[in-house]
């Protein structure tokens, strides 16, 4: 069993009444020791519901959560030994920051020099050396959060749940504090939890990215993984910027060979005995930005420019191809002219295939492997 | 320029005439306090005195009577707000913390109750109250007064103290939790401090109430355990109205909320409106 393990969690909110919200559905997720999960989703997926479940802040409607192989389901959260920070800086303005990050360990009631020691080594991680003597009133935001950060960690926790610490802060400061923690998941090899909706907090910081949606868990894979054969249209459309290319079309086979059908065009997609998912014929074609060339000889699809994004030296070209409106990542400065008629070429190991009644990835035979 | 200088001077006016309106009567309550007894029927009257005339309050402190009475108010008061405080807390704590953490099942319809009975009109309870304090022996009792006055302070306080409660953020509590603190002591050193300016505020609004009601002493009480309010009652009579001693009565029964109100004033404020934006 993973160190971290969540087993059909189901929460509930108002059960029985006509306000009834279910936050979390049936969500089964196992999380290694060491190795930082990143929730995401849109806002009222159930991210932030699933994590106070984790920490013991809300109670499950059914499921049960598991650490290092001990049920804590019922356990209350000062004994599930978990650090927590919340978008919100919660920090205690009325004592010292010293006083600050040695409140959960004197909850630990463990001797006096080995708290000062344990506040010493995390504050200078954080670099709070300085502030240890002052209060903490008058801080900016994210020295604040830095402080909670401190407070958690300093406990040594078995888990770390982190509830968007970032969002508050403004962007520099945001890209520091990430850079810190992912230092910190690597010094001190803490497992941790983070919560966000932020893809790019997402991609960079964590081992393996859970995506949720509406309460349920849709995928939890690698950063790359997730990225490049998402589970279904939902992740592919949510993960990337902009999104994946969905484009609706119908998959022929015709004297050995796969044909993709967009509209009236058509393209040779591989051979039939290449084609890894069963004949369905009516799918949407995924296709990423960045892997579309664009040409001027005669390719796979046809369509007239509508829109062009520059973006420095690299260019977002809008083709409209009959009637999907196709994004592609120009490399360089695009030259072409609106309503010129171009070629593009997709990239065939890039391309991923979805049912167009469940949008589920037609290649992936389940939704949440836990690779 | 000019405009701001109109508009100052236009809500200045305003506030003094509001101002006079509201102080007047209190002025010359405490003028006719402080006047000889030949002074106080004199027409035209004056609006002001020489010489302070202290006899009405070493009169008003030797008159038993008032002073039980004021004794009567105090106690009255003090309890029913301990024990309104002492419910209303908690419940309010809950009420604000529904949906979040703890489940309360008709949640809306609970607190629309409790706002309720401050709604309606307290003549609808004197008649029924009089009649249940007689079958049950507790007329004209400390005990039956202070049932009577938990009934105008614990609405008010559930009403003002939920508001206050759902304005902490609730994460901070959480943090202490997280922390490894139980959820009590999470209760006790983070958020009931925060609510205190809240609790202080609902506190003196309550007293307030209970301090001047003149309703429930008249219609509960009849000998034993009359309020002040009731006992100035004392200082009209068939022949004289004893005008010097009921007004110096009445500045000190007042006294103490007007320098109680005096000190809490910030906090008045923030309770008061708090109330009212919700």
């Amino acid at each position: 069993m993973d160190f971290l393990y969540i087993e059909n969690l189901t929460k509930v909110f108002g059960l029985g009444t006509k306000n009834e919200v279910v936050a979390v559905k049936d969500l089964t997720l196992g999380v290694k020791k060491g190795e930082i999960v990143a929730l995401l989703g849109p806002s009222g997926c159930g991210k932030t519901t699933t994590l106070r479940c984790i920490a013991g802040l809300e109670t499950p409607t059914s499921g049960r959560i598991y650490i290092d192989g001990e049920d804590v389901t019922n356990q209350p959260p000062s004994r599930r030994d978990i650090g927590m920070v919340f978008q919100f800086a919660v920090v205690y303005d009325s004592v010292s920051v010293y006083e600050n990050i040695a409140l959960p360990l004197k909850a630990k009631k463990i001797s006096e020099t080995e708290i000062r020691r344990k506040v010493k080594e995390v504050a200078e991680f954080f670099g709070l050396s300085n502030y240890l003597d002052r209060k903490p009133a008058g801080l900016d935001i994210a020295t604040r959060q830095r402080i909670a950060l401190a407070r958690a960690l300093a406990k040594e926790p078995r888990i770390l749940l982190l509830d968007e610490p970032l969002t508050p802060l403004d962007p520099l400061s945001r890209v520091k504090l990430r850079v810190d923690i992912k230092r910190l998941q690597k010094e001190k090899i803490s497992t941790v939890i983070y919560v966000t909706h932020d893809q790019s907090e997402a991609m960079t910081l964590a081992d393996r990215v859970a995506i949720m949606r509406d309460g349920k868990l849709i995928q939890c894979s690698t950063p790359e993984n997730v990225y490049l054969t998402p589970a279904d249209t939902f992740v592919a459309r949510f993960i990337g910027e902009p999104g994946m290319n969905l484009i609706e079309s119908k998959l022929i086979v015709h004297q050995g060979d796969a044909f993709i059908n967009v509209g009236d065009q058509s393209f040779k997609l591989c051979s039939e005995a290449d084609l890894k998912v069963k004949k369905v014929e009516d799918l949407i074609l995924g296709i990423r930005p960045e892997h579309i060339d664009i040409t001027d000889q005669p390719a796979d699809l046809q369509g007239t420019v509508t829109f062009v994004e520059i973006h420095g030296n690299r260019s977002l070209v809008h083709i409209n191809i009959n009637g999907n409106d196709v994004v592609v990542k120009h490399p360089t400065v695009f030259s072409g002219k609106i309503n010129e008629k171009v070629w593009i070429r997709l990239q065939r190991d890039r391309i991923v295939l979805f049912d167009r009644e469940t949008g589920r990835n037609l290649e992936l035979k389940e939704a949440s492997e836990h690779a | 320029m000019a405009n701001k200088f109109i508009k100052l001077t236009v809500i200045y006016i305003f506030g003094i005439i509001v101002l006079v309106w509201l102080l007047f009567p209190f002025y010359w309550t405490f003028l006719t306090s402080i006047k000889d007894p030949k002074e106080i029927i004199r027409v035209p009257p004056l609006m002001w005195v020489s010489e302070p005339y202290i006899e009405n309050y070493i009169l008003a402190f030797s008159n038993e009577e008032f002073v039980r009475g004021l004794a009567n108010t105090v106690l009255s008061s003090i309890l029913a707000l301990l024990v309104s405080l002492g419910l209303a807390i908690p419940a309010s704590y809950g009420l604000a913390r529904a949906g979040r953490g703890i489940r309360i099942r008709g949640k809306d319809s609970l607190y629309f109750t409790f706002i309720t009975f401050r709604m309606l009109p307290v003549f609808v309870f004197i008649i029924p109250f009089y009649l249940l304090y007689r079958s049950l022996g507790i007329f004209d009792t400390i005990g039956g007064l202070v049932i009577a006055y938990i009934l105008i302070d614990l609405p008010l306080a559930v009403w003002f103290l939920t508001g206050f409660f759902e304005d902490i953020p609730w994460e901070i509590e959480d943090a202490y939790v997280m922390d490894g603190y139980p959820r009590t002591k999470a209760v006790m050193n983070i958020t009931l401090p925060m609510a205190l300016p809240g609790i202080v505020a609902t506190a003196i609004i309550c007293i307030i109430f209970t301090w001047s009601d003149l309703i429930f002493a008249l219609t509960l009480t009849s000998k034993f355990a009359k309020t002040a309010t009731y006992t100035l009652l004392g200082n009209i009579t068939f022949t004289q109205v004893k005008w010097g001693e009921l007004c110096a009565q009445i500045i000190i029964l007042s006294s103490p909320l007007l320098v109680f109100s005096f000190y809490i004033q910030k906090y008045l404020v923030r309770g008061l409106t708090f109330g009212v934006v919700r």
